[in-house]
C-alpha cells in the first residue's frame, strides 16, 4: 500500500515537472460563426497547421456561438479576470471593448513587421474597424465579409418573358432600387394566398447592418465615424426604410423578418429568387445550390455603397506577455497570404490579404466561381462599419425599431425617430 | 446531556452545505439586492449609490412593461395545459395502455434531449417555407405562419416548443406522485361504476393534489426561468416580441452592461417567485388531502 | 336473491396459471369463504367475479346469467377491499354515497340509505369525518357500509378483517356474521385464516396453488379431509402425519410406524382393507392425542411411548411436541399433565379419528379411493 501511494506521488511530481519543463505557450481563442455553414470544421483545421508550424504553442479554439454570444462570452470573461487570449468578435464591438480596457494595441507587432508596409498588404477598407479613437490599432482583420446580392439565374431566366417584357433585361440583376422593386415583383410567384416564391429576401437579425448598407447607397449614414454623432434619423434613411416596408408589407415580394440563419437555405431551397447575404455564406451556397447563380453589388441609389462586417482579432490585456505574443504569431498566420486565400475559399468570407489574390490556387479558384469577386471589388465603394461603445445597446435599439417598422407596428418615421433617442441616450457620456 | 450533543453534532453535520447555500445562493441574492440601488454599468464601471433609480427607470421603460407582460403570459399560458396533459400522460402510461412505450420515448425524448439541440431542431421546424410546421399549415390550406420572425407569432412558438420540451419532466413528476394512489381506489370506483374520466376526476385529481403544488410551483418557476431556447432561437424578438424577465436580465447584463438594471431586475424576479408561492402555498396549502393514512 | 357459478374458470397471466378450472356452485344466501395459503388464487377468483380480472377460460354466472363480459357495475355485486379502498378525500357519508350518486339515485334516497346503513354499524356520529381521522375498525365500518348502501345482491370480501388487531378480528368477525344473517345475501369472503373460515362460512372452499382442494361444511371438511393438503390446513395446531406401513395381524389391520404399532378400528377396517400392505401416512390430529393419565377407559393397544421435546402451557391445554421415533408430533392434552421435558411419556391416540393418505400426490385420503 505504501509503495503504491510512493509511486502515485513520484508520478504526481513527474508529470507536474514536465508540464512546466515543456513550457508551451497555450493560447485560448474564442472564435464566432456568423453566417450559415460548416465553419468550426475549417477553423480547426487552420488552427491544426498552425500548431504543427509552431510546436511552441498549442491553440484552443473555442467555438463561442453567433457574433452576439461571442461578444458576450468574451466580455463575461475579460470581467471575471480570465480574458482569453485571442478572440474575433463582431468589428463594431471594438469601442465596448476599450471602453473596458480589455485590449493591448498592436502597433508595436505591426511596426516590427515592417509598419505601413506590412499594413499595405490588407485592403485599407477592412482596417477602417481596426483603430481605436487614439489611433492606435486594437484589431486586425480576419473572417471580413459585406452583404452582397445574391441571385438566382434559373429564376430570372424562367421568368425571362416577363422581366423583358417589363423592359428588364433577365441576364443580369437589379442595379439601383427600382429595379430592385420592378425585379422583385416580377419574380414573386403566388399560388392563391400562398407566395410560391419571393422576389428578394432582406433577412431579419441583421438588418441593421442591411439598412446600414441601404442608407450609404442613399449618401447618408447611421452614426458618425466619432461613434458619437447619431444620423439614424435622417431622409435618405426614411427613403430607405419606406422602401423596405413597400417591399415588406406592400407588395409583399419580400417576406418580413426572415431568420437571418435560415435565409441561404431558402435562396438554396428555391424560395426566393434574391437575397441580401454577407458574402461570408458563399461556400454553403456554392456547395449545395443545386442551380445556376450570381453575386452582384447591392443595388445602388445615389451610389453603390456597403460598410464592411465581420470579424477582426483582438490580443487581450491581463495576459503573459509571451502568450500575447503567441497570439501576434497567431493572428498573423491566419492573415497570411496562402491561409487568408485558403479560409476565403473555404468560406465566402472576402481574403483580407491582397496578396492572397496573386497566389495560383486563389485565381484558378476564382476562375470558376467569378461570384467570389464580387465582394472583394464591392470594397471600393465600401465603408468602415458604424462603431460605437455601447454597441449593443445601440444595436438592440436600431433591430427592434426597425423589426417593428418593417412588421408594420410602427410608422417608419416614429421607428427612425425612437431608435435615434435611444442611440443617442445609450452613447450619452461615452 | 446526550441528546444535546446529538444536536450539536447534527448542526455541525449541516455546517458545509449551509456555508455552500449560502456562498451560492443567499450571499448573491443579497449582493444583488444592494446592487440593484446602485448605477452599475459600462458608462460607469464602479457601482455608485443611486436609490431607487434603477427601479424608476425600469417602470418609465415601455420594454420592460412588454417583457413583464410576455413572463406572465409566457407563464399563465402554458402552465395549465402542460400540468393538465403532463397528469393524463403520466394516468395512461400507469395504466399500461396500448401502444405505451412508444409514446413514453415521444414524451420523454425531448425532455432528454440538450436544450440547445431542440432549439436547433425547433428553428428548422418553425422555418417559414421549408419548415414542416408551415409545409403541414399549407396542406391544410392555411396560411403559413411566421413564426419565430414575427412578433405576433414568436411568443408562441417559445411557448410551444417550450411545452414540448417540459412535458415529459412533469408527466415523470406526476407518474411518481401517482404511485402513491391506492389502486384498489379506482378498482372500488370502477365497481361503484365510476367511468374513465369520472375515475380520475374524482379520484386521480384530489388525490395528487400535492403533487400538483409541487408541479404547480416548479413550473411557475421554470417557466419564469425560460432563457435557453429564447438565446438560442429568437434573442428576444423581432421587436422584443419575445423578450422574457431572465432574458432580459441577461441582455442588460452580459449585452448593454447595465449590471445596476440587470440586478434590479433579478429583485423583482426574486420578489415575484417569492411573492407567487406564498400565495400559491397560503391558497392550497391546507386545503390538499394527502393519501397517507 | 342471487346465486354465483363457476364453470371451469381458469386464469393465466401470461404463462403462469393463478386459477385452474375453478367449478364451483354458490347458492341464494350462502356465506362461501375461500381459504387457502397466500398466493393460491383466491383473490383472483374473487376478482374474476367482480369484473376486476378478465377470465381466462370457462365461465361464471350470477343468477343464471354468464357475466364473463358484464361490467362489474352492472353485476349487482359489491366488494368490501383488505385495505378498505375508502376515498382519502372524501368524508364517510360522502364515501358511502359516492356509489349510489353515480347510479343517479334521488338525493333523498341516498341520504336515507347512508343513514341506514351508518345506523347498521354504529357509525352515524362518523359521517363527517375523513377516513384518516378513523379508527382501523371504524374504517372497517366505513368499506362494509359503502358495500351495504347497495344492497347488492352479492358481497365479495377480500380478507377484510386482515388489518385490524386480534380482538377486534374477533369482534368483527361476529358483526358481519350478524350482518348477513340481516341482509339475507349472498356473501363470498376470501382468508387466509383457516380459523375465521371455519367459524364465518356455511359453506369453506379450500384452494392450494389455484386450484380447490375441497368444498364442504367446516365441520365436514374438519372431519372427514379429502386429502392431506386439506387435512393439514384446517385445524389448529395442524394435523400430525407419520409414515406407516398397513398390516395385518389378528385378524385386524395395524399401521406400523416402527417405534409404534395402532390397530386400526373395525368401523374403519374394512375401508382400508384394500390397502394391506402399502406404505401410507398415517393422519392424526393433536387434540385427538390424550395424556395416558387423564383418561380412565382406553385400548392399551393404543398407546404410543414418547419423548418430550417441547412443553407449551396456554392456559386452557399444553401443547406438547414430542418425538416418536425419527419424527416429530405434536399432542394437544389436558392443561394439567405431569410430562417432563425430556422424558418418556405415554400417549394415547383416539384412533377413531384417525385418516390414512396416499404416499402419492396429492394425498388423497385412503377413505375415498
Ligand atoms: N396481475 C397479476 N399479474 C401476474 N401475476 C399475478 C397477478 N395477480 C396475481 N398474480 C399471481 O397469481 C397468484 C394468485 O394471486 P392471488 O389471487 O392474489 O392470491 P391470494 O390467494 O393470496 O389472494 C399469485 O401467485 C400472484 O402472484
Ligand atoms: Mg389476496
Amino acid at each position: 500500500m505504501k509503495r503504491k501511494i510512493f509511486w502515485v506521488g513520484a508520478l504526481m511530481v513527474l508529470f507536474l515537472f514536465s508540464s512546466t519543463a515543456s513550457a508551451k505557450v497555450k493560447l485560448k481563442f474564442f472564435y464566432p460563426v456568423g453566417v450559415a455553414g460548416p465553419l468550426v470544421k475549417v477553423i480547426n483545421g487552420m488552427v491544426e497547421k498552425f500548431e504543427s508550424e509552431n510546436p511552441d504553442i498549442d491553440v484552443e479554439p473555442v467555438y463561442a456561438g453567433n457574433y452576439n454570444q461571442t461578444m458576450q462570452k468574451v466580455q463575461t470573461a475579460v470581467l471575471g479576470g480570465n480574458p482569453p487570449d485571442v478572440a474575433v468578435v463582431e468589428i463594431s464591438e471594438l469601442f465596448s471593448l476599450l471602453q473596458m480596457d480589455a485590449l493591448i494595441p498592436l502597433d508595436s507587432y505591426v511596426e516590427r513587421e515592417g509598419g505601413k508596409g506590412f499594413l499595405a498588404d490588407f485592403y485599407p477598407g477592412f482596417l477602417g474597424n481596426a483603430y481605436g479613437r487614439d489611433g492606435k490599432i486594437y484589431g486586425f482583420p480576419f473572417q471580413r465579409s459585406t452583404p452582397i446580392l445574391y441571385w438566382n439565374r434559373d429564376m430570372f431566366r424562367a421568368a425571362g418573358d416577363k422581366l423583358k417584357a417589363a423592359g428588364l433585361d433577365p441576364s443580369r440583376p437589379p442595379d439601383n432600387w427600382d429595379e430592385l422593386v420592378e425585379y422583385s415583383k416580377i419574380l414573386t410567384i403566388r399560388e392563391g394566398n400562398q407566395t410560391k416564391q419571393y422576389g428578394l429576401i432582406i433577412p431579419g437579425g441583421w438588418n441593421d447592418w442591411i439598412f446600414e448598407a441601404f442608407s450609404r447607397q442613399n449618401g447618408s449614414q447611421l452614426l458618425k465615424e466619432d461613434g458619437l454623432t447619431v444620423t439614424f434619423n435622417s431622409p435618405e434613411n426614411l427613403e430607405a426604410l419606406k422602401l423596405w416596408v413597400k417591399l415588406m408589407q406592400e407588395l409583399q415580394t419580400c417576406p418580413v423578418l426572415r431568420p437571418w440563419n435560415i435565409t441561404p437555405d431558402d435562396f438554396i431551397g428555391g424560395v426566393t429568387a434574391m437575397m441580401y447575404y454577407s458574402t461570408g455564406g458563399m461556400a454553403k451556397i456554392r456547395k449545395t445550390a443545386k442551380f445556376d447563380w450570381g453575386a452582384a453589388f447591392q443595388p445602388k441609389r445615389k451610389q453603390y455603397g456597403t460598410p464592411v462586417g465581420g470579424g477582426d482579432f483582438h490580443i487581450f490585456k491581463g495576459i503573459p506577455k509571451e502568450n500575447q505574443d503567441a497570439a501576434w504569431t497567431f493572428a498573423k498566420f491566419m492573415t497570411r497570404p496562402d491561409m487568408a486565400a485558403h479560409w476565403s475559399i473555404e468560406s465566402g468570407y472576402v481574403a483580407v490579404n491582397k496578396k492572397s489574390y496573386d497566389l495560383p490556387e486563389m485565381k484558378a479558384f476564382l476562375e470558376k466561381f467569378p461570384q467570389m469577386t464580387v465582394a472583394r471589388d464591392q470594397l471600393k465603394y465600401a465603408y468602415p462599419k458604424m462603431m460605437a461603445v455601447n454597441y449593443q445597446l445601440i444595436r438592440n435599439a436600431m433591430t427592434t425599431n426597425l423589426d417593428a417598422a418593417l412588421e408594420g407596428t410602427k410608422p417608419p418615421e416614429q421607428a427612425l425617430e425612437d431608435a435615434h433617442k435611444l442611440m443617442e441616450e445609450a452613447i450619452k457620456g461615452s | 446531556m446526550r441528546e444535546k450533543l446529538e444536536s450539536y453534532r447534527a448542526y455541525l453535520f449541516l455546517i458545509p452545505g449551509l456555508f455552500f447555500l449560502f456562498l451560492f445562493t443567499y450571499l448573491p441574492i443579497i449582493w444583488s439586492t444592494w446592487l440593484s440601488f446602485n448605477e452599475w454599468n459600462l458608462l460607469s464601471p464602479k457601482p455608485v449609490f443611486s436609490g431607487l433609480e434603477n427601479f424608476v427607470k425600469l417602470w418609465q421603460h415601455d420594454v420592460f412593461w412588454l417583457v413583464m407582460k410576455n413572463s406572465f403570459f409566457f407563464v399563465t399560458v402554458s402552465i395549465f395545459p402542460t400540468m393538465f396533459l403532463a397528469l393524463v400522460f403520466a394516468i395512461l402510461i400507469d395504466e399500461r395502455m396500448k401502444g405505451r412505450v412508444y409514446y413514453i420515448y415521444s414524451l420523454f425524448y425531448p425532455t432528454l434531449i440538450p436544450m440547445a439541440a431542440a432549439a436547433m431542431l425547433w428553428v428548422y421546424i418553425y422555418s417559414p417555407n421549408l419548415g414542416i410546421l408551415n409545409i403541414f399549415l399549407a396542406k391544410l390550406g392555411l396560411p403559413k405562419l411566421g413564426w419565430l420572425g414575427s412578433s405576433q407569432t414568436s411568443l408562441w412558438a417559445l411557448i410551444i416548443m417550450t411545452f414540448w420540451k417540459n412535458l415529459g419532466f412533469f408527466t415523470l413528476i406526476y407518474l411518481a406522485g401517482l404511485q402513491n394512489v391506492n389502486r384498489e381506489l379506482y378498482e372500488a370506483a370502477y365497481i361503484d361504476g365510476a367511468g374513465w374520466w369520472r375515475r380520475h376526476f374524482s379520484i386521480t385529481f384530489p388525490l395528487v393534489g400535492p403533487t400538483s403544488l409541487f408541479v404547480l410551483v416548479v413550473a411557475i418557476i421554470l417557466t419564469f426561468r425560460v432563457f435557453d431556447q429564447i438565446h438560442l432561437m429568437t434573442e428576444g424578438g423581432p421587436g422584443n416580441s419575445s423578450n422574457v424577465i431572465v432574458y432580459y436580465i441577461f441582455e442588460n447584463g452580459f449585452k448593454f452592461f447595465d449590471w445596476g438594471r440587470a440586478s434590479t431586475l433579478t429583485t423583482i424576479l426574486v420578489l415575484i417567485l417569492l411573492s407567487l408561492t406564498l400565495i400559491i402555498f397560503g391558497i392550497f396549502g391546507k386545503r390538499i388531502t394527502y393519501t397517507a393514512d | 336473491m342471487a346465486t354465483v357459478s363457476f364453470h371451469y374458470v381458469t386464469k393465466r397471466f401470461g404463462n403462469f396459471v393463478a386459477v385452474k378450472d375453478f367449478d364451483l356452485g354458490i347458492g341464494d344466501k350462502e356465506f362461501v369463504v375461500l381459504v387457502g395459503p397466500s398466493g393460491c388464487g383466491k383473490s383472483t377468483s374473487l376478482r374474476m367475479l367482480a369484473g376486476l380480472e378478465k377470465i381466462t377460460e370457462g365461465t361464471i354466472e350470477i343468477d343464471g346469467r354468464v357475466v364473463n363480459n358484464v361490467h362489474p357495475k352492472d353485476r349487482d355485486i359489491a366488494m368490501v377491499f383488505q385495505n378498505y379502498a375508502l376515498y382519502p378525500h372524501m368524508t364517510v357519508y360522502k364515501n358511502m354515497a359516492f356509489g349510489l350518486q353515480l347510479r343517479r339515485f334521488p338525493k333523498s334516497e341516498v341520504d336515507k340509505r347512508v343513514h341506514d346503513a351508518a345506523e347498521i354499524l354504529e357509525i352515524s356520529e362518523l359521517l363527517k369525518r375523513k377516513p384518516r381521522e378513523l379508527s382501523g375498525g371504524q374504517r372497517q365500518r366505513v368499506a362494509v357500509g359503502r358495500a351495504i348502501v347497495r344492497k347488492p345482491s352479492v358481497f365479495l370480501f377480500d380478507e377484510p378483517l386482515s388489518n385490524l388487531d386480534a380482538k377486534l378480528r374477533v369482534q368483527m368477525r361476529g358483526e358481519i356474521l350478524k350482518l348477513h344473517h340481516r341482509l339475507q345475501s349472498t356473501i363470498i369472503y376470501v382468508t387466509h385464516d383457516q380459523i375465521e373460515a371455519m367459524t364465518m362460512g356455511s359453506k369453506i372452499v379450500i384452494m392450494n396453488a389455484g386450484e380447490i382442494m375441497q368444498v364442504g361444511e367446516p365441520i365436514k371438511v374438519y372431519d372427514s379431509p379429502d386429502n392431506m393438503f386439506v387435512a393439514g390446513f384446517i385445524g389448529s395446531p395442524a394435523m400430525n402425519f407419520l409414515e406407516v406401513k398397513l398390516i395385518s395381524k389378528d385378524r385386524a389391520l395395524w399401521v406400523d410406524g416402527g417405534e409404534f404399532c395402532l390397530p386400526i378400528p373395525d368401523s374403519k377396517g374394512q375401508k382400508y382393507a384394500q390397502h394391506k400392505g402399502k406404505t401410507c401416512y398415517f393422519g392424526i390430529r393433536p387434540e385427538h392425542m390424550y395424556d395416558r393419565e387423564f383418561i380412565k377407559d382406553y385400548d392399551p393397544r393404543n398407546v404410543i411411548k414418547a419423548r418430550v421435546d417441547l412443553i407449551e402451557p396456554v392456559g386452557s391445554f399444553v401443547i406438547l411436541q414430542i418425538v416418536v421415533g425419527k419424527a416429530t408430533i405434536v399432542a394437544q392434552v389436558d392443561s394439567h399433565t405431569r410430562a417432563v421435558l425430556g422424558e418418556e411419556m405415554d400417549l394415547v391416540a383416539d384412533m377413531e379419528k384417525m385418516h390414512l393418505f396416499s404416499t402419492d400426490p396429492p394425498h388423497l385420503s385412503l377413505s375415498i379411493s
